[in-house]
């Protein structure tokens, strides 16, 4: 079977959260039923990060770059790496990897014991508190069976989403991201070609991966060798101890998510005072 | 719209002014990138980087409330370096009419001629007439094309007059239109349009570089609005100064063309054209004022346009009267004429609803689907005269903040004697029924599932109201009870109601045998035809299946595009007649021959008119035995106008025949294009309630606006949990420079202030916000959507309307939300 | 592999009809939570509808089963839309349904109004009542203060109006709907008629 792919062109995207919004429809996740129960992010992002009822967040970031604002959206959800890190870890085999390269969560298998969590090197898992799993991107794989895209893409009004064989979607993306180049965005490129084995979600960043959030050179943990070795165990304090060294390991990748992604001081003077 | 959202691909150029099209029209972005992909340029102009901007080709900055002084630049531009379309201005607008020698508009008072203090108004505007060549009355003979005004059973009235302009084909004379365009915008120079607008003069000249080239014969412009141009006190004026410009250029009715209206709502287009507001009857009729219209005579007399399709109007008119009071309206009673009710002078729109609580004339209210507590001007007004109403009744899904006005923060409901009802009802999928989208197509709504516990749609509860209010008033009697019980409503099957019936009373039907009518070409002024909104004719007309919406043009879902334009001829219906681009005369030249042969909606063949949309000119006549005779080309473009073109120059506008530049009500610049301030005849600019604010003390400019995840007053969207997380909270975005100033940090709560409020947010701080120089100072604006209130079950906030000012546009009273004035401190 | 965008049954005009190509796929019409076991829309019917939010007049699918929402999503075949509807009009199933996030299940949404109220004069609470009565209470209101403010003729012209009850809405009704509401208004000689399209 051809490996399949959703590509993601920033450049096309008007950041309107339909994709956000169909995700949670489709797969039928809720959102907080009390009242005023929501965080303010200080710019347009919905919250901090995905949770246990979100699987696909869009992101906002600007800078204030001489040329013009660059207001860089991201679409942040399961990239569903060629060599995913969850899966290795995983002690039950709740995570599989389908024919076309999707990675599949069935949270009916899932025991919750958080290991996926810690591994990812993107900190894309995450626990859904009442269920007691951890819950992720499908890729909708039930639509795609069915021969239907993606709820995500099939949803995206301005066609900032694609999905097929993986490597139609590779030239797509290399095409697009030579036509930013061609109208000035020096900074574009795709992300997702090799990163982690392959990705099976691609990324063209207008703006270069690091406005967009993108981590380059991502690496699979140093634990997730040690917890694949602990994978029969099944303990709670297994958890627990994999737990912490995921703290550890977030902390030593330097990859922190900012509450407030707009800086309320131009970044000349903010420059100036760290100095 | 002129034009429709597939034909956005067709554009050579789109320009989004007023509108921020990827955030509030989330759809369009598809067909922008398109025409983008095909070489398009996309140009936003808005006060604050957008999420359209985000995807701009071009984006030009201009403060709040300067559009006017933007496009006087644009048409200068234009007329200066000659790259307006000759040919189609020549032909096919006003340009070589001449006007009354005593027009004049003085820069020094920033007045038009004709201006009388004592009205506070231009009056008839004579001094702005055309100069008349010729009168051409009415040929009502039997052979004649007017025989009809005097078959029987047509209302008596004196035929019409036209009265055909003087013309200067060299458009040399002084007095002729083109010559007073070119003074009136001689004053727009780049240097003053950036003074007054904030735009640096290099983004300013880019844009309009890149616009005007689309006045090339075979090039095509789109201009993409929204509210951010009507709702100011120049509003329409904002509205005809993009008409000007696409004109100038050749951009009207053509594919990839027009003045594209992105309008707010799903059937916000319906509702108008369905006449649901004080002045228009449906299908954009006058409703009858008693000191203008006493009579249907009168009415006839004063509204029929002398020439040009309008000249149908009685057609139109008296089958609206015959659907209204169906076999109570006779020729002998003038069809009822009578019974419709008479404006006096009061101004009834929005803002003087509420002024006339506060005078003690309105006393009960009905409001469906509509939160005027948090969507009008200056809202805590509008708040506290709901609470001076006898009687409120609510029809909503929610409890939104005006059927829970009294419960608002600082109220104590104890105080407040109005009684409110709050009556459930359904959403558009728990319902049937059509809704007109912006590109006017009319599509139809399936019932999907019923509504939950004892909601209704609101098409029972007015059926219902209306057999029980008819059944008091049969039994009581009471005022003129006829007005109410004479009323045609046939709109039940076996007993039920039947929104069905309502559609073939739309679309109108021959009275003697019910039949439908095939559109409004088969409409006649003499009574044997009933029909309620002639511009939706033939969207219902299928009496093969008149119970089935599926197999009427208005349910029909043909994916067939022959022409590859996006016109979708066979998708619904779109009015007028399924035509998709209206005025797709001037796609062609005089000849006949399009502009652009790859974007032909008419052509001319030598013989006969090929056509991909319906063509919107008298393109052949039929005879009665069916024989068809080609109309051969001619100059009349434009047939809603006496005139058979477009308007450079129009008089019919309360506060000037040319756009002109004023300023906001509010604002923290002098008026540097003329003397004026702001529009001289703006309207309730001297109302008690409206508390204006000096700059002095308010000097930030601010603007109000709709996010993508929250819809108006957010009555819907704030209900639902998905979306109330998606963007939770009020916020006001700032320049990071006022932050600054202000000591404010992103994430702060901050205080904003006028005379009107003081409303409490955070504050989102970001380079999407940069401060103006205007007139050589530094002017700050902030902005904010208005999309909360306290009434909700998922997400509340401060309502930014409590700040806005409820003055209105000279011609609409559409309130000056977009540009106003005030002051912020850390709260 | 071959992924369109038409996944939908052809509606060739018929705007209702049941979902039964996905049939064979159905191992079990329960909704299950989290990772769907079996297809979600088996049995389903589906509806077309046009969404309720901007004016762009995007085409909807509705899938119910069992007089209950299952699933709304843009309609393939719509020539405007294509399959896409952004963040509002993705939420759509909201309007009625929503899931709970304690524990999965679908619900109506708590927020929507199911039955009719009244507040009367100076409290400070709803009361419900019956569609009958407030038909009857509001027609009552409607009556009175139209004959009490009612004028035949003003200046010798008959006027045929009543300038004590103001009707505002509404864009958010359908366009047979609009119609009749501004003919039921006009026929109690309203004038004081406005909706959105004013502001």
């Amino acid at each position: 079977m051809t490996e399949s792919a959703i590509l993601y062109d920033s450049s096309k995207c008007s950041a309107c959260k339909g994709c956000q919004v169909q995700c949670k429809q489709w797969n039928m996740l809720p959102s907080s039923l009390t009242k005023d129960d929501y965080e303010f992010t200080g710019s347009y992002q919905s919250m901090s990060d995905l949770n246990g009822d979100t699987r696909l967040l869009m992101e906002f970031r600007e800078e204030d770059a001489p040329e013009g604002i660059e207001w860089a959206f991201s679409r942040r959800a399961c990239y569903h790496c060629a060599e995913p890190a969850c899966l290795e870890v995983c002690p039950v085999g709740a995570i599989s990897k389908l024919e076309n390269g999707t990675v599949k969560l069935d949270s009916s298998k899932c025991v919750g014991c958080k290991y996926c969590t810690v591994a990812c090197p993107f900190d894309v898992p995450k626990y859904r508190e009442n269920f007691s799993v951890t819950n992720k991107c499908t890729m909708c794989d039930d639509r795609v069976e069915q021969g239907r895209e993606p709820a995500c893409v099939q949803t995206c009004p301005a066609g900032a989403m694609t999905f097929g064989s993986r490597d139609e979607m590779v030239s797509e993306g290399e095409a697009r991201v030579a036509e930013l180049k061609a109208a000035g965005f020096d900074k574009a490129e795709l992300y997702g070609v090799t990163e982690m084995g392959g990705m099976h979600s691609l990324f063209v960043a207008k703006y270069g991966y690091e406005a967009h959030g993108l981590i380059r050179d991502p690496k699979a943990s140093d634990v997730s060798g040690l917890m694949s070795l602990l994978k029969p165990l099944t303990g709670l304090g297994v958890a627990a101890m994999i737990g912490g060294l995921g703290v550890s390991f977030l902390a030593s990748m330097g990859y922190e998510r900012e509450g407030m992604n707009v800086k309320s001081k131009p970044k000349d003077d903010a420059a100036k005072e760290a100095k | 719209m002129t034009n429709h959202f597939c034909d956005f691909k067709n554009s050579d150029v789109i320009m989004a002014i007023g509108s921020n099209n990827a955030e509030n029209h989330p759809v369009t972005m598809a067909w922008v990138q398109e025409a983008r992909a095909k070489g398009g340029k996309y140009i936003v102009v808005d006060p604050r980087f957008t999420r359209s901007a985000a995807l701009a080709d071009i984006y030009a900055p201009l403060r709040s409330g300067s559009d006017m002084a933007f496009y006087g630049g644009l048409m200068k531009y234009i007329i200066d370096n000659d790259l307006w379309q000759k040919e189609y201005v020549t032909n096919y607008t006003n340009a070589t009419f001449l006007v009354n020698p005593d027009f004049a508009f003085t820069e020094a008072d920033g007045l038009f001629s004709g201006w009388d203090e004592a009205t506070n108004s231009y009056g008839a505007g004579d001094t702005w007439k055309y100069q008349v060549e010729a009168e051409e009355p009415w040929d009502t003979s039997a052979a004649g094309p007017y025989a009809w005004a005097k078959a029987p059973g047509v209302p008596g009235f004196t035929p019409l007059v036209n009265k055909v302009a003087k013309k200067d084909m060299t458009m040399q004379d002084p007095n002729c239109v083109w010559q007073l365009m070119k003074k009136h915008y001689a004053r727009y120079t780049p240097e003053l349009v950036t003074s007054v607008t904030g735009c640096p003069q290099d983004k300013l000249l880019e844009v309009y570089e890149a616009f005007a080239a689309t006045g090339a014969a075979a090039k095509s412009g789109t201009i993409l609005y929204a509210m951010g141009q009507t709702q100011h006190t120049y509003g329409s004026q904002n509205v005809r100064a993009m008409a000007v410009v696409q004109l100038l250029l050749g951009n009207i009715g053509i594919a990839g063309g027009g003045i594209n209206a992105l309008r707010g709502e799903a059937n916000v287009q319906g509702s108008t054209d369905m006449g649901v507001l004080f002045h228009i009857m449906p299908g954009y009729m006058a409703v009858p004022v008693a000191s203008k219209h006493p009579s249907l005579k009168a009415w006839i007399e004063t509204e029929t346009v002398a020439a040009g399709y309008w000249a149908n109007k009685p057609k139109f008119f008296v089958s609206q009267l015959k659907e209204i009071y169906g076999p109570y309206a006779t020729a002998e009673n003038d069809y009822a004429y009578d019974m419709l009710p008479k404006l006096n002078a009061i101004n009834h729109s929005h803002i003087g609803i509420f002024e006339s609580i506060n005078d003690g004339i309105v006393k009960g209210m009905m409001c469906w689907g509509q939160n005027p507590a948090v969507g009008g001007p200056n809202a805590s007004f509008e708040r506290s005269m709901l609470g001076k109403l006898d009687w409120l009744v609510a029809v909503d899904l929610w409890e939104t903040e005006t059927a829970g006005f009294w419960k608002a923060p600082g109220i104590n409901s104890g105080d407040i004697q109005t009684e409110v009802f709050l009556l459930p009802a359904a959403a558009h999928f728990e319902k049937q029924g059509t809704v007109a989208n912006s590109g006017r197509w009319i599509q139809w709504r399936y019932k999907a599932i019923d509504p939950p516990g004892e909601a209704r749609d609101d098409f029972e509860i007015l059926d219902e109201l209306f057999h029980k209010l008819k059944e008091l008033y049969e039994a009581e009697g009471g005022a003129n009870p006829e007005q109410l019980t004479k009323l045609h409503w046939p709109y039940e099957t076996d007993g039920k109601p039947d929104i069905t019936k309502v559609a073939q009373g739309m679309n109108g039907y021959t009275v003697a045998d019910g039949v439908l009518v095939k559109n409004f070409t088969k409409l006649a002024a003499d009574g044997s035809t009933a029909c309620g909104v002639w511009i939706y004719s033939g969207y219902y007309n299928n009496n093969d299946a008149p119970s089935d919406p599926t197999k009427q043009p208005t349910g029909s879902r043909g994916k067939d595009d022959p022409s590859g334009l996006g016109l979708f001829p066979e998708w619904a219906f779109s009015w007028p007649v399924n035509r998709r681009v209206v005025y797709n005369r001037a796609s062609a030249d005089v000849a006949g021959k399009p502009w652009n042969a790859d974007r032909m909606l008419v052509e001319w063949d030598g013989t006969k008119w090929n056509h991909s949309d319906v063509p919107d000119f008298g393109f052949q006549v039929v005879a009665a035995d069916g024989t068809i005779t080609p109309t051969p080309p001619n100059n009349k473009a434009f047939i809603m106008n006496a005139e058979g073109g477009a308007r450079l120059f129009a008089a019919g506008m309360k506060d000037g025949p040319f756009p002109e530049h004023y300023e906001p009500f509010e604002s923290p610049a002098i008026n540097r294009i003329n003397g004026g301030q702001s529009t001289p005849n703006l309207t309730f600019g001297k109302a008690e309630s409206v508390k204006p604010g000096d700059p002095k003390d308010f000097p930030i400019v601010c603007t109000t606006y709709r996010m993508t995840e929250h819809w108006q007053t957010g009555g819907m969207t704030r209900n639902i949990p998905w979306l109330a997380e998606a963007m939770p909270k009020m916020f006001v975005e700032m320049s990071v420079e006022l932050a600054e100033e202000k000591g404010v940090a992103n994430g702060d709560m901050v205080k904003v202030y006028n005379n009107r409020a003081s409303v409490e947010m955070l504050a989102m701080v970001t380079p999407r916000f940069k401060p103006f120089t205007i007139d050589g100072k530094t002017v700050h604006q902030v902005g904010m959507p208005w999309h909360w209130g306290y009434a909700s079950g998922q997400a509340t906030g401060a309502i930014a309307n409590d700040l806005t000012p409820n003055v209105g546009d000279a011609n609409t009273s559409i309130p000056e939300f977009k540009a106003y004035l005030v002051n912020i401190e850390k709260a | 592999m071959s992924i369109t965008r038409r996944g939908f049954f052809q509606l060739t005009g018929a705007a209702l009809f049941s979902s039964v190509m996905y049939e064979f796929a159905g191992q079990s019409t329960a909704l299950a939570l989290g990772p769907v076991q079996g297809w979600k829309l088996v049995d389903v019917k589906e509806t077309s509808t046009i969404c309720c939010y901007c004016s762009g007049g995007c085409g909807t699918i509705v899938s119910v089963r069992d007089g209950k929402l299952v699933n709304i999503e843009g309609d393939p075949d719509h020539p405007i839309n294509r399959g896409g509807l952004c963040s509002k009009g993705s939420s759509q199933f909201g309007v009625n349904s929503v899931y709970d996030d304690k524990n999965g299940e679908r619900i109506i949404n708590p927020n929507r109004l199911t039955m009719p109220k009244v507040r009367r004069a100076g409290q400070s609470e709803w009361e419900e009542l019956s569609w009958e009565q407030a038909i009857g209470e509001i027609s009552a209101r409607i009556k009175k203060t139209r004959d009490e403010n009612y004028e035949t003729e003003a200046d010798g012209v008959t006027v045929n109006r009543c300038e004590a009850i103001a009707h505002f809405g509404a864009a958010a009704l359908d366009n047979e709907e609009g119609y009749i509401a501004q003919k039921l208004a006009r026929g109690l000689g309203l004038t004081y008629i406005e909706h959105q399209a004013r502001i």
